[in-house]
């Protein structure tokens, strides 16, 4: 008698209600999901961001010193603080392996530094000493003014049997400010 | 069954004996091993542990510069040689040993080898574009005009050279040095071309060429007038 009442709201209405409900669980974990994952996402973006933001403020204070030291050599006159600097080196070196023969102001400067749009300067100098002593001489000079930059180097050895000397040419291009 | 209020100072007293034996016996051990290493020590000669070199560019130097130009040159192979890359001493005071009969190399005479024809040199030269108008040509973008001298290096050896002939067939040069003469046929036609034989001209045109006979033969010469 009440067997299709029965059917219809013992079975098939609860059945359509559990389905529907289901279906709208499912709908809502799938965006919850991928909100989530898009957060994650978003989230270790930042993250990785911060730490190399980090990173570069932290260098960029490390090296802040060397910014000012730099700033500094660029804006003082370039040809005196050569010539003070190469003073300074020739006294730590022995006088009988090193000695400048030259040193002139070129009237422009060659290489890149005639093609850039930074403000440079060509110097060519002249030295007569060993090998030795020349080399530690540059790397002081070089460490000295990280501004100059190697442009030319001649090398040639003395002529006469008696001296060990080598001759040196070498033309830098100075960065200016 | 030991009570454990017993136990505990029993293992700490042995515990805490045991390792004072062992830093007694450490100690110990030391004392007799340090004189041995001392005269092995005596015995080595002092060399200086080698420090890391600064690999960091020399602009971080920063204001003392004196490590890093330490740390640097201490890595120079110069330091360690007594010659240069030029064989000279690098001790100003050093005298080089004198040459004896027996140091000096046996000069081997090596055969002449036969000179190179022009012809092939200059085959070598490669011709870009060849102006019989203007008397010029290109090799590359370096221009030469019909006159010009200029040197040739050829297996180490400069030679001085003219041009004396530029035409669209062909090229020719002078050794100024001996007055050989070579040329570069320029008009040289692709594999599977040939030039004609006969110039063909439209009919009603005559060459403007000076030296050329005029050809009464052909009708293209001149058309008589009715």
């Amino acid at each position: 008698m009440y067997k299709q009442s029965i059917i219809i709201f013992g079975i098939v209405i609860p059945l359509l209600i559990a389905a529907v409900v289901i279906g709208v669980c499912a709908y809502t974990r799938g965006k919850i999901t991928s909100s989530f994952e898009n957060k994650v996402l978003f989230y270790s973006g930042y993250e990785k961001s911060r730490m190399a933001s980090l990173a570069i403020e932290a260098k960029l204070t490390r090296q802040r010193a060397d910014f000012e030291r730099w700033n500094k050599l660029t804006k003082q006159e370039t040809f005196s603080l050569v010539t003070t600097n190469l003073r300074a080196i020739g006294e730590t070196l022995p006088a009988k392996e090193f000695q400048q023969t030259g040193f002139e102001r070129l009237p422009q400067s060659g290489g890149f530094g005639s093609v850039s749009a930074q403000k440079s300067a060509g110097l060519k100098f002249n030295f007569r000493g060993t090998y030795r002593a020349v080399q530690k001489a540059f790397l002081e000079l070089e460490t000295r003014m990280p501004n100059l930059q190697l442009q030319d180097l001649k090398i040639d050895p003395n002529m006469t049997p008696e001296s060990p000397l080598l001759n040196f040419e070498v033309t830098y291009t100075a960065w200016e400010n | 069954m030991i009570p454990t209020a017993r136990v505990k100072p029993c293992i700490l007293a042995f515990s805490l004996s045991w390792v004072l034996m062992n830093s007694i016996s450490q100690g110990q051990s030391a004392q007799a091993v340090t004189p041995t290493m001392e005269e092995g020590g005596k015995n080595k000669k002092e060399t200086p542990a080698p420090q890391p070199v600064d690999n960091n560019p020399s602009r971080f130097a920063g204001d003392d510069i004196s490590p890093y130009t330490l740390s640097r040159s201490a890595a120079f192979s110069m330091s360690q040689r007594e010659t240069d890359p030029f064989g000279l001493y690098q001790d100003t005071s050093a005298k080089p040993p004198e040459k004896t009969v027996a140091d000096r190399p046996v000069q081997r005479r090596s055969a002449a080898l036969p000179p190179t024809p022009l012809s092939d040199v200059i085959k070598l030269i490669r011709v870009t574009t060849t102006m019989p108008g203007e008397k010029k040509f290109l090799v590359g973008v370096r221009t030469f005009s019909e006159g010009e001298r200029f040197s040739l290096q050829f297996q180490g050896k400069l030679m001085r050279m003219k041009v004396t002939e530029v035409l669209a067939k062909r090229i020719t040069f002078m050794n100024l040095e001996n007055g050989d003469t070579a040329a570069i046929e320029t008009g040289i036609l692709p594999s599977g071309m040939v030039t004609g034989k006969e110039i063909t001209q439209p009919a009603g045109m005559v060459s403007s060429v000076d030296d050329l006979p005029l050809d009464l033969s052909t009708p293209n010469a001149e058309t008589p007038i009715d």
